[in-house]
């Protein structure tokens, strides 16, 4: 009997010691248990893996929507701020003044996101995304950098265009002016003669966003342009113009197509214009616009700078015979393939210090994966049950008192 | 397609074909003097009709009372808002003509008011210089229709951009010859029509 | 006394007893009535209602008194009068107790109480004095209320309860306490009165405390407040106002652009916007004649009548001629006025009709009558405005001129009456089509093909015209070889080619410009339509002819459409076609002898180069909203002067901000349309494209 009081003690702290084994390996019951419906405020979160990371086990459970978002300038005289969102069920995108727009589910994985370009932002932009499956939904906070900013750089938006006098020049340069950018022009008129407007000095990243090329008069000037370009400058080019940069182009340009007749009854005056589709594109080229199988606008990047493609032609008519809309549009297109190619200059962040761009993932990489279920909400004192000490002393104690009880020591 | 093709506008109330041979002469000096990708013939053009907006610089002419349609007002307003350029010229060389006075009224109702253009506009220096303004035409001189020289141009401004352009100085009557003829003169006198397709075509 | 003379007495005190109650009803409906326009009057001098508010105190009031007297009607005074006589002595014993029911013994009847101790108790019974106690006690304090209620209305400041009885815009200045509002800050409250111009026969309009106010240019804006010295800043001028009984008064001009007046008082300044309006041009329609004509003779009676409306009083109108003759270089003009007319003040729309005979304008082959109708507004400040109507041309054909179907015998009198038959056979059809199911498919058969044979008719007329053109000289611009110019190659022409021409020019685009191909001859080019009419309507004949009347329709409505522009371009081409010349570019491609000298290009500027700066300035103002709710006000005004004239979305979003800041709430909504005016809508693409910064 005192063996079996024995053997029945020794069980009890064996039992526990595996217990203790079990629980120091699993890293035991967390210290913290954090259940972050819709996400953490930042301050919170850092708490919280300032903990983790001082050694103390902390978990988190909770269904919080995937969001990022991020803000950037837009590169053109107009200050505005592009916010691009990748959230699976849309997002509401607002700043302290309350909501300004919202985006769409985004249903393809090919879009990846959608983007919001807007002016006027007041403070910090805060981006909600939308609630899935009654999971409640995360909020991200971006900087908003453009309102610190206004110009590309802090020189004006400067640009040197170059092409054969004519509608196209003529309402490139209108549509480019208007829109804010300084233009400096290069208009051939005859074999010798040419009509100028602006600087005429060297051309130089420290002076220029972009050189637009319409045409092939460009090709006294291609040393000049290729060195711009490699030293970071921007390029446009448009009509014959890709021919004389064909080292820089992204592709060559077919013959012209004609446009769809009727586009311009349609308001869809960009369907209606020619076009010249790019082809033989470099691999490391990136193609922005497609006019069904055939590529209309492309860009690459040639050593620090960047070289915008577009195949559209007679872009003049768009301003004139387009619809209510044309001239606006054809503003807006012309600012933005320029605003593609524009120079890269380091542009200032506003000091905002509760940033929060991907709330999950910021979560994930700090906290670790949540888990499924909440832990045993078990004390640490707890780890080993009471029971089982209370057991062993016992049994030890009988067998003592039975070991006594006989008069054996 | 030609770069730059001349068109004539077609209004429904006058004689709009009054001077059917300036389109060619303009051509022929456009030509001459620079790389311009011109048509070799000038295309008539419905003022009311949504056509007018594939030529950015329309000429216009005649003799009777100009009276636009709604549909004309309409298309020459939004033609001028968008960026084109209207050069109308009296054939009449008269200020007290009726083509002028309802050539005026009607601009003034579609566009905005005509006001005298400076004669150091950009349009005087755009490719020949004219440094006194407006050439003299030789029915000016001869005395014809009001019998004045006049000094100015008139135009609407859009900021500091022509979109229309009047004259009372009959280049209409100047220009009216085949291109042809200009063999017999000592100096070109369509030299100001190339200022006016510079101009257009550049600014 | 017997019992019919108890019953009488008893009547009586009852009548007396039911006035009492009557004017006690009354007495205390005014109390009440009183105490609820009072009491408007305390909440408006409290917190200011709003004049929409005020106009309800009094009819709150009157409801107020109206429902104590119905209450009182119907529960007293209507159980007072119809009581029973057995009712009233009923109420006479509990207030006698003396009378131990021998009243209601006697009241009761014959049968019950005729016996003398009960008469002789019952004519006992002070009744008369016992109805004019309790008559004197039910009037007294509902008299008195009434009283002290009226007296506190009297006492009332005047202004409060004028803001009540005879509410009105501007009378915030009459608000009790605003005089000493305005005498610490007179610029807390203003009232603008606007005085458009007289001529417009519009009456002032008052507008309390507003931030911005529309105003006709050229016409007069006052404005006044409580307390004094008050200045204006209007541009670089300084406007003292005047002073008199407490108020200052400004009066200012609208002027014809937006301004911007700085109130300046003694404690802070204060922005208010003048917002013009501009006068419109009176808007004339000429119904008749109703279209152009080529006419073959310069005889007959034009009538004319035309449709006249302004936005506030017509002038004066007539019609408006001008007789164009000559041809070639040499033109000589003359116009006139017919049927002339003024109007009376106050005339918003009128119709004008009138008419001349042509032959009194001795006109000849060629020349051209241009018709307008033309009216003047009475604006006598910034005009008078002038507006007209669109313009007809009548011209006189000559003689050596095309048979055209355009030419008509004589002046159209009524809309489209020398139409072409082509319309009455359009109709025709489309009764026919409309009786199709009543008379059966053989009668329709049988009409549509009488139908058939007019519209055959017609066609071989507008054959005739066209074939006899293509026969015949192409007038008076016709060329010959050798004379300088370039010539397109000339066709014969026979009725197979108008045939066949016909079926082409039926697929041409009709909105290209009358140019023609280039192999065309000009003739066949001006008679397209012509013959795009002949080809609809042989399709119309055929449909006709097999009985189809619903089928033949939209050919006839093409046949009409392409009358239409064959009229038109009969018109244009007044002369035949111009002359085509092709300059030899090859040729003269840089022979030019003359040097040039082109100047620079000068830059255009930015469509809107301040709309960062402004978005800035909204931005910064921003943060004074809750701070300084007043000066931000200001600044939002200021802002919106600082707009271009088209923006005027903006500008009402930005007048709408300042509103709100000033009225105080929650602004947010107001502030964040603003922003968007200012911004301009953002522009969203859903998806992130492959390139980046």
């Amino acid at each position: 009997m005192e063996s079996g009081l024995r053997a029945g003690a020794v069980l009890a702290l064996v039992a526990a010691l595996v217990r203790l084994v079990l629980a120091a390996q699993s890293g035991g019951v967390p210290r913290a248990h954090v259940r972050a419906e819709g996400g953490l405020a930042p301050r919170v979160r850092d708490s919280i893996s300032a903990h983790a990371r001082a050694g103390e086990r902390v978990t988190w459970s909770g269904a919080v929507n995937d969001i990022a978002a991020t803000s950037e300038p837009v590169r053109d005289p107009s200050a505005r701020t592009r916010i691009l969102v990748a959230a699976a069920g849309g997002a509401t995108i607002g700043d302290s003044l309350g909501a300004i727009d919202s985006l769409g589910a985004i249903d393809s994985l090919r879009a990846g996101g959608g983007a919001l370009t807007t002016a006027g932002l007041a403070g910090a932009v805060r981006v909600s995304g939308a609630r899935i499956e009654s999971r409640p939904s995360a909020q991200a906070a971006i900087p908003t950098e453009a309102r610190t900013v206004s110009r590309i750089g802090a020189v004006p938006a400067r640009l040197l265009v170059i092409g054969r006098i004519g509608w196209e020049s003529k309402f490139t340069i209108a549509a480019l002016e208007e829109a804010g950018w300084v233009v400096d022009a290069r208009l051939a008129l005859t074999d010798t003669l040419r009509v100028t407007q602006g600087r005429s000095g060297n051309l130089s990243i420290a002076t220029h966003a972009a050189v637009v090329v319409l045409d092939s008069t460009a090709a006294s000037q291609s040393g000049a342009i290729t060195r711009f370009v490699r030293a970071g400058g921007g390029l446009v080019l448009s009509g014959d113009g890709a021919a004389t940069f064909a080292a820089l182009a992204p592709g060559r340009t077919e013959r012209e197509r004609a446009g769809d007749r009727d586009a311009f009854d349609r308001n869809d005056a960009k369907a209606g214009l020619p076009f010249r589709p790019l082809t033989a594109v470099r691999s490391d080229a990136v193609l922005l616009e497609v006019r069904g199988s055939l590529t209309s606008v492309a860009a690459r990047r040639v050593a620090a700078g960047r070289v915008v493609q577009s195949g559209l032609a007679e872009t003049w008519r768009w301003r004139m015979q387009g619809g209510t809309n044309g001239p606006e549009e054809h503003r807006a297109y012309w600012s933005n393939l320029v605003a593609t190619a524009a120079a890269a200059t380091s542009v200032s962040t506003s000091a905002t210090t509760d940033l929060d761009e991907a709330p999950l993932a910021t979560l994930v990489d700090r906290l670790g994966p949540p888990i499924a279920d909440a832990p045993p909400t078990v004390p640490p004192s707890q780890t080993v049950p009471a029971w089982l000490g209370l057991a062993a002393l016992s049994l030890l104690l009988a067998e003592w008192a039975s070991r006594r009880a006989r008069g054996v020591a | 397609m030609a770069d730059f093709i001349f068109a004539t506008a077609q209004y429904d109330s006058g004689d709009w074909d009054s001077a059917p041979l300036v389109p060619a002469n303009i051509i022929d000096s456009v030509a001459r003097y620079t790389s311009i990708d011109v048509a070799a013939t000038g295309v008539i053009v419905p003022l009311g009709s949504r056509d007018l907006f594939k030529y950015p610089l329309v000429y216009l002419t005649g003799h009777l009372p100009v009276r636009f349609s709604e549909s004309e007002r309409t298309t020459l307003r939004e033609y001028c808002a968008r960026g084109g350029l209207l050069f109308v010229d009296d054939h009449n060389h008269d200020v007290d003509g009726e083509f002028h006075k309802s050539a005026t009224e009607e601009i003034a109702r579609a566009v905005g008011p005509l006001k005298d253009l400076p004669n150091d506009h950009a349009l005087y220096r755009s490719f020949f210089p004219f440094a006194d303004g407006p050439p003299t035409t030789s029915h000016e001189l001869n005395g014809w229709g009001d019998n004045l020289v006049h000094k100015h141009l008139q135009a609407v401004l859009r900021g500091d951009r022509l979109a229309v352009l009047y004259s009372s100085k009959d280049y209409s009557s100047e220009w009216n010859y085949h291109p042809d003829n200009k063999r017999y003169f000592s100096v070109d006198n369509t030299k100001f029509g190339v200022n006016l397709v510079v101009y257009a075509l550049s600014r | 006394m017997t019992r019919e003379t108890i019953v009488r007495r008893l009547g009586a005190a009852q009548r007396t007893l039911a006035f009492a109650l009557a004017v006690r009803a009354l007495g205390i409906a005014i109390a009440a009535g009183t105490a609820a326009l009072l009491l408007f009057a305390l909440v408006d001098a409290l917190v200011g209602l709003p004049i929409g508010l005020r106009r309800l105190g009094v009819p709150f009031a009157l409801a107020a008194a109206a429902a104590v007297l119905l209450r009182d009607a119907v529960t007293r005074i209507r159980p007072a009068f119809t009581a029973s006589a057995e009712q009233v002595a009923l109420w006479f014993e509990q207030r006698i107790p003396t009378l131990r029911y021998s009243l209601v013994t006697v009241v009761g009847g014959p049968s019950t109480g005729d016996s003398a101790p009960l008469l002789g108790a019952a004519s006992a019974a002070p009744l008369e004095r016992t109805a004019r106690t309790a008559a004197r006690l039910a009037i007294v304090r509902p008299l008195l209320a009434a009283a002290i209620a009226l007296i506190a209305l009297l006492a009332a400041p005047r202004g409060a309860m004028a803001r009540l009885t005879t509410p009105r815009a501007g009378d915030s200045l009459d608000r009790p306490g605003a005089a000493a509002r305005g005498a610490a800050d007179p610029l807390a409250a203003i009232v603008v009165r606007v005085r458009p111009p007289a001529y417009t026969g519009l009456p002032e309009q008052v507008i309390d405390d507003p931030s911005s106010v529309h105003a006709l240019a050229g016409g007069r804006v006052v404005v006044e407040g409580r307390g004094s010295g008050v200045d204006a800043q209007v541009g670089d001028a300084r406007v003292t106002s005047v002073e008199r009984d407490g108020r200052w008064q400004l009066a200012l001009s609208v002027p014809v652009e937006p301004l911007g007046v700085r109130l300046k008082g003694a404690a802070r300044e204060r922005v208010l916007v003048i917002e013009p309006i501009a006068d419109s041009v009176p808007v004339a329609r000429l119904d008749v004649p109703t279209r152009d004509s080529v006419l073959r003779a310069a005889t007959g009676t034009v009538v004319l009548r035309a449709e006249l409306r302004d936005d506030h009083a017509l002038a004066d109108a007539a019609f408006e001629y001008v007789v164009s003759s000559g041809a070639g270089e040499t033109f000589t003009f003359r116009g006139g006025r017919i049927a002339a007319r003024t109007f009376p003040a106050g005339t918003g729309a009128a119709r004008l009709d009138g008419s001349f005979a042509l032959d009194t304008l001795k006109l000849a082959p060629g020349d051209l009558v241009h018709l307008r109708a033309v009216a003047r507004d009475r604006n006598d400040v910034t005009g008078p405005g002038v507006g007209a109507s669109e313009t007809r041309t009548l011209r006189i054909a000559r003689a050596d001129e095309y048979d055209s179907v355009s030419v008509d015998p004589m002046p159209p009198t009524e809309p489209e009456k020398n139409a072409l038959s082509q319309r009455m056979i359009l109709q025709l059809t489309q009764e026919l089509r409309a009786r199709e199911r009543r008379i059966g498919v053989d009668q329709t058969k049988r009409e549509s093909r009488s139908i058939a044979v007019e519209q055959t008719r017609l066609r071989k007329r507008v054959g005739e015209i066209v074939f006899t053109r293509l026969s015949e000289d192409q007038g008076e611009h016709a060329h010959f070889a050798g004379d300088g110019h370039e010539h397109g190659p000339e066709r014969p022409v026979d009725p197979d080619a108008v045939l066949a021409a016909a079926e082409a020019a039926s697929n041409v685009d009709r909105s290209a410009a009358l140019e023609g191909e280039a192999d065309e001859s000009p003739v066949v080019a001006i008679n397209r339509p012509l013959l795009e009419a002949y080809n609809h309507m042989w399709q119309a004949s055929t449909e006709l002819e097999v009985g189809n009347p619903r089928a033949a329709i939209p050919w006839m409505e093409r046949a009409i459409a392409a009358l239409q522009r064959a009229r038109a371009a009969e018109r244009i081409y007044l002369r035949g076609r111009p002359p085509r010349v092709v300059v030899d570019l090859a040729k003269v491609r840089g022979a030019g002898r003359e040097r040039s000298a082109p100047s620079a290009r000068s830059a255009r500027a930015a469509l809107d180069p301040d709309r960062e700066a402004r978005l800035a300035r909204f931005d910064s103002l921003l943060a004074t909203v809750a701070s300084d709710p007043l000066g931000a006000t200001d600044a939002l005004l200021l802002l919106r002067l600082s707009l271009p004239p088209d923006e005027r979305a903006s500008a009402a979003a930005l007048t709408a901000a300042a509103d709100a800041v000033r009225k105080g709430g929650d602004v947010t909504a107001a502030l964040q349309r603003a922003r968007r005016a200012l911004a301009g809508p953002p522009v969203r693409t859903e998806a992130l494209g492959p390139w980046g910064r």
